[in-house]
Formats: C-alpha cells, sequence, structure tokens
C-alpha cells in the first residue's frame, strides 16, 4: 500500500476527471468511478489486516464475536454507502445521494435490530424486577 | 485493478469527445451522438466489471 502511488493516482484522476467534465460530462463520470475504484483497491490489504487484529483482541478479551461482526457489517455498508452517494454528488445529483443514505441506514438498522431489541428487553425486564 | 485502468478510460473519453466535435462540425450530428453513446457503453462495461469485483472483495472483507 504506496501512499505515492495512491496519492498520484487520485491526482491524475481528478485531472482527467476536471479535462472531460468539460466537453463529455458523462464520461466524468466513469473516470471519477474508476479511479475511487483504484483507491479502494489499494486499501483492501490494510483493511483485512486490521480487522483481523481486532478480531482476535476481542476474542481475547471475551466479548461475543456476534457482535463484533455486527460492527464490521454495519462498517462495510457504512463505505458501500459512502461510495455510491459521493459520486451521485460530484455528478450533480443529490437527490439521488440522499436517497441512497437513506437506504444504506435503513439497512444498518435492519441489521442491528435484533441487538436493539435485546438490550431493550434486557433494560425493561431489570426495570420489572421491582 | 492498476492505474491503467485510469488511462484506458481518460484515453476512451478523449477520443470521444474528438470523434463527437469533428462529425459535428462537418454536419453529422446523428453520428456524433452514436460515437458518444458507444463511447459510454465501452465504459460501463469496464467499469461494472471492476464494480463487480469491488463487491465481491467488500462482501468477502466485511462478510457481508
Amino acid at each position: 500500500m504506496d501512499i505515492f502511488m495512491i496519492s498520484a493516482a487520485a491526482c491524475i484522476g481528478t485531472v482527467f476527471a476536471v479535462l472531460l467534465k468539460g466537453t463529455k460530462p458523462e464520461l466524468s463520470i466513469g473516470i471519477c468511478i474508476i479511479t475511487c475504484l483504484i483507491l479502494i483497491f489499494s486499501c483492501v490489504d490494510g483493511i483485512k489486516s486490521v480487522f483481523s487484529d481486532f478480531a482476535g483482541i476481542i476474542e481475547m478479551s471475551g466479548i461475543d464475536m456476534k457482535y463484533f461482526n455486527v460492527v464490521i457489517k454495519v462498517i462495510g455498508i457504512a463505505y458501500i454507502t459512502q461510495f455510491a452517494a459521493e459520486i451521485c454528488r460530484d455528478s450533480g445529483q443529490g437527490s439521488i445521494a440522499l436517497k441512497t443514505e437513506l437506504a444504506g441506514k435503513v439497512c444498518v438498522l435492519v441489521l442491528t435490530m435484533p441487538i436493539i431489541k435485546g438490550f431493550l428487553e434486557l433494560v425493561i425486564n431489570v426495570l420489572n424486577w421491582r | 485493478m492498476n492505474v491503467d485502468l485510469i488511462f484506458q478510460i481518460a484515453g476512451i473519453g478523449i477520443i470521444v469527445a474528438v470523434l463527437n466535435q469533428l462529425l459535428v462540425r462537418s454536419g453529422r450530428e446523428e453520428q456524433a451522438l452514436l460515437t458518444t453513446i458507444a463511447g459510454l457503453i465501452v465504459v460501463l462495461f469496464i467499469i461494472t466489471q471492476q464494480i463487480g469485483d469491488l463487491f465481491d472483495t467488500v462482501k468477502q472483507i466485511f462478510g457481508l
């Protein structure tokens, strides 16, 4: 994961995107998407190693692994949603971006609903114990 | 996934823009529109392949 290559690729992609935006805005979206994809792919190895290290630490600490898995999934959903929404916003489609973010938030809520329910039931049981 | 992809798509974009201008100036507007659409379709093909790769990798890492 070479930060020099990543910065250089980002600058080159920006230059081409601005170059094409004047004449062919539709192709400038393509440059945007490809540059973002390349930058994401350069980070994938780092993300993998960080997450596996965290998983080891959480396992050592005795917290149930399923909570950590849910956290990881939520992070993944957030990244993908942000990727799509920012590309929409760059091309001037703010409404599409907002609806994508809404879908991402609903996804996260659906995913974490069991944990929220379990927590609230615990609290209610404690309150009703008296 | 290497930096060459940016250059490929930028190259396609510049060629399409130049051809578009040439055809519009010489009066063939329908062919200009067709070249634009053809360029868009080629770029979309390349992009959908890479996006498919990305989503597979993300599913792998995040366990979705």
